[in-house]
């Protein structure tokens, strides 16, 4: 029993010029099902990556019956069987990748709801060009790129946990609102979209690494708020320079003093703006640029708590100018940084009059 | 080598036979190192040294040894037509970078001397080494950011080899690659950091590394699965020392020009060859 993979059928459909018609009907009800013609059923099953080997003795654990370690196994290293199957390891080089098998069942599954509420911005086959995603933007995702932004991860990918966090937030300001989704819906949901990972690459690909969102930890200044924010204004304008795309939030006067420069360095002419930057993300085969956010004015889009932006600081945004910190500076400059980008919303954003009087001064003062 | 040994590769594959014992006949098999890997699997695109080897172990290639290496091909690149004049790079969003090059920049991407030579084009053997598997070497390869610019400007590596970046200026970079094949990953490096080490498991030439904060500054790496490569000097000139006698396919990529005709040689023992490879705006 080999069915035509709905890939395939899209791709003949759509290439007969009969996808986009059925596509363009139905405008006014945003969450329609599949068009007629299009199948919901995956005749294929999947092996993907699974995160670690964390991951997979906390697998074992809950069904210890189910699984043994065997020690012996790969010259010593040690490797867990699955007698189920549904789980299986292998090493390459020295290093183990862990991989999940996905059935055709569930797959279907994931597709029908995937395609009953993601697919009129995500696309029917999740490459981002949804019937409504010409006008909106940002544009939805493409999940053929193996690229997400906000899931607060170091690793290349996010992990099941990692995806089903962001699809129930959303993304503040965006299209992408926050989904009620029962847990059982949304991981199907998320082991189609990984499904649709390219041959060898993404979820496919034995070296990449699955990732949980940077550990949070202990906040070293919840007591010294004040501290913090002094520390982190001196760092993002110094040691990180977040200034060369990021707006600076001080005068020229200040910068010299901050970074360290001479007397009568000139920055930036437009220091107190953001400076476009090219991203890896694609609309229509071509690289989008993205402006990266003027904390006094945009949106952020993956939380504003000091936790959730240490996390983003930490762990960067994936395939945009954007880079991880975490590493690069100790974690309490971090946690400073996240102080004073908090204070910077918590005292500006949408305080059109106060964040217009600070802007003002810092462009008015003399050399700037 | 760093390849998983024979007695690994087969231990791994009888491991992953009983694990979807179970898993009914719908399932396809799982990616894995060993033999017979599904599809998906590592071992279609089998990393340095042409992989695993396991399932015709007789039939195998042999360790590279220097002593091999008898034959030179040596050669150069050039650019047809005018030389390019060089253009001007405006370094004001950071004066660091403006301090540390007072005589004013011009763009690295495109460097030809009077007489055509093309500078940092990548030349490598891209066919004719699968007799020899090669040790990786344990060194890494230094990629340097001096005066906001990456030193040198392209390398080469061999597969699962490291790339070691440092930041040798008194400013932040942020070092951010560009792979299609690999891992991609973008990491910032304030001034006095400890360098980041770089792996690169596939082979693919050339990946670009790039500094955002910085943007004219660009590198690019070649990562093959031999150690015949080079990039040529600043006359064009390049040369692969200690060639066995063979017949090779032999490439050469620029980063603005893209790839040259590839050039096919025949070479024998204690022979030294010259060819070249012309690129055109
Ligand atoms: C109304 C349009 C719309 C719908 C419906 C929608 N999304 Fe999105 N989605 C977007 C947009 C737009 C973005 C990109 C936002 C951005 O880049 O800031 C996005 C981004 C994403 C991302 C990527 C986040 C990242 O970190 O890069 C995921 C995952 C995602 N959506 C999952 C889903 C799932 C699952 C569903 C269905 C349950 C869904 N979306 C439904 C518009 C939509
Ligand atoms: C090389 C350029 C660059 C540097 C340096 C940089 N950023 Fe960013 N940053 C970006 C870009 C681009 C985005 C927007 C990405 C997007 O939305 O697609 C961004 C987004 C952000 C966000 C918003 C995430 C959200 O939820 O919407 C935060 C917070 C942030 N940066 C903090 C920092 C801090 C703090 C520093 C300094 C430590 C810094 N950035 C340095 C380019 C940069």
């Amino acid at each position: 029993m080999r069915g035509i993979s709905w890939q395939g059928l899209a791709v003949s459909l759509g290439a007969l010029g009969l996808l986009t018609s059925l596509q363009t009907s139905d405008d006014e009800n945003p969450h329609a099902r599949a068009p007629r013609g299009v199948s919901l059923v995956v005749t294929a099953g999947s092996w993907l990556r699974a995160p670690s080997a964390d991951w997979f003795a906390k697998q074992a654990k809950s069904e210890p019956s189910r699984f043994t370690h065997d020690a012996t196994a790969a010259g010593g290293v040690g490797g867990w069987v699955d007698s189920r199957g549904e789980y299986s390891l292998s090493e390459v080089e020295g290093e183990w990748a862990y991989w999940q098998w996905v059935s055709p069942e569930r797959l279907t599954a994931g597709r029908r709801d995937f395609v009953q509420f993601c697919s009129s911005c995500h696309g029917l086959d999740g490459d981002g060009y949804g019937r409504s995603a010409q006008h909106l933007r940002p544009t939805p995702r493409s999940f053929q790129q193996n690229k997400f932004k906000f899931t607060k991860v170091i690793a290349d990918l996010p992990s099941d946990e990692a995806l089903m966090t962001l699809i129930k937030r959303g993304l503040a300001g965006t299209p992408m609102l926050p989904w009620d989704l029962s847990d059982v819906q949304l991981l199907d949901i998320i082991q189609y979209i990984k499904s649709l990972s390219p041959e060898e690459s993404g979820w496919r690909d034995v070296y990449s690494q699955v990732g949980d969102p940077v550990e949070v930890g202990e906040d070293p200044w919840a007591d010294i708020k004040e501290r913090a924010i002094a520390r982190g204004r001196e760092v993002y304008h110094g040691a990180a320079s977040c200034h060369l795309c990021h707006p600076g939030y001080v005068t020229n006067e200040q910068l010299r003093v901050l970074r360290k420069d001479p007397e009568g360095t000139v920055y930036r002419e437009d220091l107190t703006y953001p400076a476009l930057k090219d991203s890896e993300y694609e609309v229509l085969g071509r690289a989008t640029k993205v402006m990266p956010p003027d904390f006094t004015w945009h949106q952020l889009r993956a939380g504003i708590t000091t936790a959730d932006l240490f996390q983003t600081i930490a762990s960067g945004i994936k395939g945009t100018a954007m880079p991880q910190w975490k590493g690069a500076i100790p974690d309490e400059d971090l946690w400073a940084l996240a102080h004073y980008v908090e204070d910077l919303i918590v005292s500006y954003k949408d305080q059109p009059a106060v964040r217009g009087a600070f802007m003002k001064g810092l462009r008015a003062s003399g050399d700037n | 080598m760093r390849t998983p040994s024979l007695a690994q590769t087969l231990i791994l594959s009888s491991l992953v036979l009983t694990a979807c014992g179970g898993g009914g006949e719908s399932s396809a098999p799982p990616p894995g190192g060993g033999p017979g890997a599904g599809p998906g699997g590592p071992s279609t695109e089998a990393p340095a040294n042409g992989g695993s080897g396991a399932s015709s172990p007789a039939a195998g290639p042999k360790a590279w040894s220097d002593s091999a290496g008898t034959a030179t091909l040596s050669g150069s690149a050039s650019l047809a037509g005018d030389v390019p004049a060089p253009i001007q790079v405006a370094m004001d969003s950071d004066p660091k970078c403006v301090e540390m090059n007072s005589g004013g920049a011009t763009d690295g991407s495109v460097l030809v001397d009077a007489s055509g030579g093309l500078q940092n084009v990548f030349v490598y053997v891209s066919k004719g080494t699968d007799a020899w598997t090669f040790t990786v070497p344990e060194e890494p390869v230094i990629l340097d950011q001096t005066g906001c610019n990456y030193t040198p400007r392209v390398v080469g590596m061999m597969t699962g080899q490291a790339l070691r970046v440092q930041n040798s200026d008194p400013t932040v970079h942020n070092v951010h690659t560009y792979p299609k094949k690999n891992r991609a990953s973008n990491v910032s490096q304030p001034a006095g950091s400890k360098p980041l080490e770089i792996e690169m498991k596939r082979s693919e030439v050339l990946v670009a590394v790039k500094c955002d904060m910085h943007s004219w500054m660009q590198a690019r790496v070649g990562i093959v699965d031999n150690p015949f490569f080079a990039v040529t000097a600043a006359d064009g000139s390049f040369t692969l020392p200690k060639l066995a006698a063979g017949e090779y396919t032999v490439s050469a990529v620029h980063e603005v020009f893209g790839k040259a005709s590839k050039q096919t040689i025949t070479i024998g023992d204690g022979e030294a060859q010259s060819i070249s490879f012309e690129f055109s705006k």
